[in-house]
């Protein structure tokens, strides 16, 4: 049997670029050499497009100088159908671009299978504004929040500090777009509140306010399938070294060797089996809802004594795929890698077995 | 042997001069080097009058040092006494509930977890760490203790005989709980029915109210008279049933005898093992007495802190959880460790220890026990090098373990590195004692 050409795709311009390195190379490594033809593609901060064998290793991305890399090739895509090289691709992206529909897009003009989710569904989970009016309309359990663009901030201050002050102390301002924690403020008091909604639009013209909720801790689970079946994971509890979960504690702790997967976490996260059971049949719920597919995780915040659960976002491309709740969960990384590309090849096998055109005579009877 | 290292094994020998002198001669010729917990008052005061008496070899020096503080301890020690005796009585009259926890094992768990179950309602105040002697207690009293504090949970320690009744009569308890009876400080109080004696001054000191105490259920066997008990057989009043262990924590039912409706629902705690859920019993024993709801120390215990080194996890990477039980164990506690150990999911199991310390005459047979139970409870067992190693090596052969599945180490640090090799994803690793310097 001959061996698939699996693009891995990411870098790309966004905060969480290095996070995507992580992500990419961690995907790279676990693929099963004898299925799959690894072609690495990352794309660099400025934006451009390279691929090359150095790139499937993390020492590289260490020693090379990224404004200028050597001995790579640049890397084009087609958008014709049909025109490249590649069979198969798995986006590692995180962050703005990449995680939020644009390279989806692309690859979707291409006909070029990837894991999913979608152009929409990327775009709108990526948002946390609009992932939120999507939970309030299909009635499920959230923070408190506000939202408000930089023009209604600069048009009428007090309006949104009057409606932020509504949702009490301690509170969290995040930018709309971006994941990790990169951007997010928490305040404890009113005077910080100004300044720090400033500092927030300084990454975002949208911004949300979320209130806090006492007494909770934040759980995990990562969703794996598409619109035919889903998977829940074992849950996680990320362990909070600081205020909340910041970039440093997701990323940085675990040191140079160990990456992502050994920042400090408690895997499964300390809930009961019933409340366990709930967060994973809501998180398969809420897969479904935003038409996800791929490998997804959902941030949680819990009550364990009430076990009242409280949706906080959907990231579509999580950080080291989340390989670490699927090993756990009795999947090794490589045959989690093998269900993602069988899921990239149904997701466009579905696509191409819709109706997207047909013989029309509309243009014989135009004139100008 | 450095003087610094004598001074710390001084002070882990709560300045008892036959202990310390014990282990000096255990240790003769040893080239450890071990730093004091803290250098406090009286160890500086020691370490400073022992330079006088350069003349003399070290082991003298600081002997004779030693007891040139005791008549300036003993004055500071009773001006501390009457200062907490008197503050203690005003906030009694203000409403100040006191309770006292002894036993051998177990009593810094259940504090723990008294004080996160009732601080939702009430104003808590425990005697930190380990804190269990007169001077110690009377010092958190005089230091930490307010007007404002509406409970005062404090460990006993028992030391010497008469201990435990000199600390009741001194904080005159409200309520007490009486965790495990074990052989624990069978050197310092020369047997295990000494240990007993000891320990019954507790429920003694509530004979003229037996409703005012509540006590484990493996020391009936011990006790004469009748006493409320807490446990998991069907004798005691409160029990703990149908327990399940995960890595996310145990699940567990309570049942209390006068109580049919009670044991409907089942209760989550993070902390691990069945002998941490029926130290949740207790709690629910005083929520009735103090008038908080059953309901709501349910809920506090789903939000249960771990506990330093009581069976506290870390959670590596590729499933491997490591559980550190090493501050305290003895022969009895470490069937809990291991039953956890067993519980537990896990593609291998192993167990790090130094043995038992305090056991006084019964050492090589606790010891070789321990070595033969091990064969069918852990896949590689890690020993930090002690009194007891060859012990329990002994033990463990002769019940056909596998002496290549023995690693011996001179700290707990380098038998990790040992057994390293033999960790596998999933694998399963409990520190069962070992961690006082004194022994190591």
């Amino acid at each position: 049997m001959s061996k698939r050409r699996l693009a891995v795709l990411f870098g790309g311009i966004s905060v969480e670029h290095e996070v995507s390195v992580i992500t990419g190379v961690q995907l790279m490594n676990h693929a099963n050499p004898e299925l799959y033809e690894v072609v690495p593609v990352y794309i660099d901060k400025k934006g451009q497009w390279w691929t090359g064998t150095p790139l499937a290793d993390i020492s590289y991305f260490q020693t090379a100088d990224l404004a200028a890399p050597a001995n790579l090739k640049p890397f084009f895509l087609n958008p014709n159908p049909g025109s490249n090289f590649i069979d198969v691709a798995v986006l590692c992206f995180h962050g703005a671009y990449g995680e939020a529909g644009n390279i989806q897009g692309l690859l979707e003009l291409a006909q070029i299978p990837y894991q999913g989710p979608g152009v929409t569904s990327s775009a709108v989970a990526f948002d946390k504004i609009m992932t939120r009016q999507i939970l309030t309309a299909e009635q499920v359990t959230q923070t408190p929040y506000v939202w408000f663009t930089q023009q209604m901030w600069t048009d009428d201050q007090a309006t949104q500090l009057a409606a932020i002050e509504k949702l009490g102390l301690p509170i969290f301002i995040k930018p709309a777009n971006g994941g990790s924690t990169v951007g997010i403020e928490k305040i404890k008091t009113s005077a910080e509140l100004v300044e720090a909604v400033k500092r927030v639009l300084q990454y975002d013209q949208r911004v949300l306010v979320e209130a806090e909720i006492k007494d909770c801790i934040e759980v995990n689970v990562s969703v794996l399938g598409n619109s035919d079946s889903q998977l829940a994971s074992i849950t996680e509890q990320p362990i909070k070294a600081d205020e909340f979960l910041s970039y440093a504690d997701k990323y940085e702790r675990g040191g140079k060797k160990s990456g992502m997967a050994s920042a400090t976490r408690r895997i499964p996260a300390p809930i009961s089996s019933h409340l366990s059971t709930q967060l994973q049949e809501l998180a398969k719920k809420l897969f479904v809802m935003f038409d996800c597919s791929g490998v997804i995780r959902i941030d949680f915040f819990v009550d364990p004594s009430e076990e009242t659960i409280f949706v906080v976002e959907l990231n579509t491309i999580p950080g080291s795929m989340s390989f670490y709740l699927w090993e756990a969960s009795m999947l090794p990384y490589p045959e989690l890698i093998d269900k993602l590309v069988a899921i990239a090849d149904r997701n466009l096998a579905e696509r191409q077995s819709k109706i997207s055109s047909f013989d029309s005579n509309i243009l014989k009877h135009q004139t100008t | 042997m450095t003087k610094k290292t004598l001074l710390a094994v001084l002070q882990q020998s709560e300045y008892d001069l036959p202990r310390w002198r014990e282990w000096i001669k255990l240790h003769q010729g040893s080239l450890l080097d071990i730093q004091p917990a803290a250098w406090s008052l009286k160890l500086k005061l020691i370490q400073q009058l022992s330079s006088f008496f350069f003349f003399l070899p070290v082991v003298p020096a600081i002997s004779f040092a030693l007891w040139l503080t005791q008549p300036g301890e003993w004055l500071i020690r009773y001006r501390s006494y009457r200062q907490a005796q008197e503050r203690l009585r005003a906030y009694r009259h203000q409403g100040l509930k006191v309770i006292a926890i002894g036993g051998s094992y177990g009593k810094t768990s259940t504090k723990h977890i008294l004080r996160h179950t009732f601080s939702s309602q009430f104003k808590v105040l425990i005697t930190p760490k380990s804190i269990n002697t007169m001077l110690g207690i009377a010092q958190v009293i005089t230091r930490d203790l307010q007007p404002e504090h509406q409970i005062f949970i404090v460990e006993l320690g028992e030391y010497r005989p008469g201990d435990i009744k000199k600390l009741c009569d001194f904080l005159q308890p409200d309520y007490g709980i009486l965790t495990p009876i074990g052989r624990q400080h069978l050197e310092i109080l020369g047997s295990f029915e000494n240990v007993i004696t000891e320990l019954s001054a507790l429920p003694a000191y509530f004979s003229f109210d037996p409703e005012q105490v509540i006590i484990h259920e493996q020391n009936r066997a011990h006790l004469k008279q009748p006493m409320l008990t807490y446990g998991t057989s069907q004798c005691s009043s409160l029990k703990v049933q149908n327990s399940r262990v995960s890595r996310a924590g145990t699940e567990f039912t309570v049942s209390w005898k006068d109580k049919p409706a009670f044991a409907d629902q089942t209760l989550f705690s993070p902390l691990f093992g069945e002998h941490q859920a029926v130290n949740t019993l207790p709690a629910f024993w005083l929520a009735q007495k103090l008038g908080q709801g059953e309901a709501s120390v349910r809920k506090r215990i789903a939000t249960l802190p771990f506990i330093h080194r009581r069976h506290e996890p870390t959670f590596w990477p590729q499933n491997v959880l490591i559980l550190d039980n090493s501050y305290n164990t003895n022969a009895d506690s470490v069937v809990e460790s291991l039953k956890l150990l067993n519980q537990l999911e896990a593609t291998r199991r192993f167990i790090i220890t130094l043995g038992f310390t305090e056991t006084g005459d019964a050492s090589q047979q606790i010891h070789q026990e321990l070595g033969r139970t091990l064969v069918n409870q852990s896949d590689y067992v890690g020993l930090i090098k002690g009194p007891a190693t060859s012990d329990i090596v002994v033990g463990f052969t002769s019940n056909g373990g596998d002496e290549s599945h023995i690693v011996i180490g001179p700290s707990q640090a380098a038998v990790f590195k040992l057994l390293q090799p033999h960790i596998i994803p999933g694998s399963v690793l409990v520190y069962e004692g070992g961690y006082q310097e004194i022994y190591v």
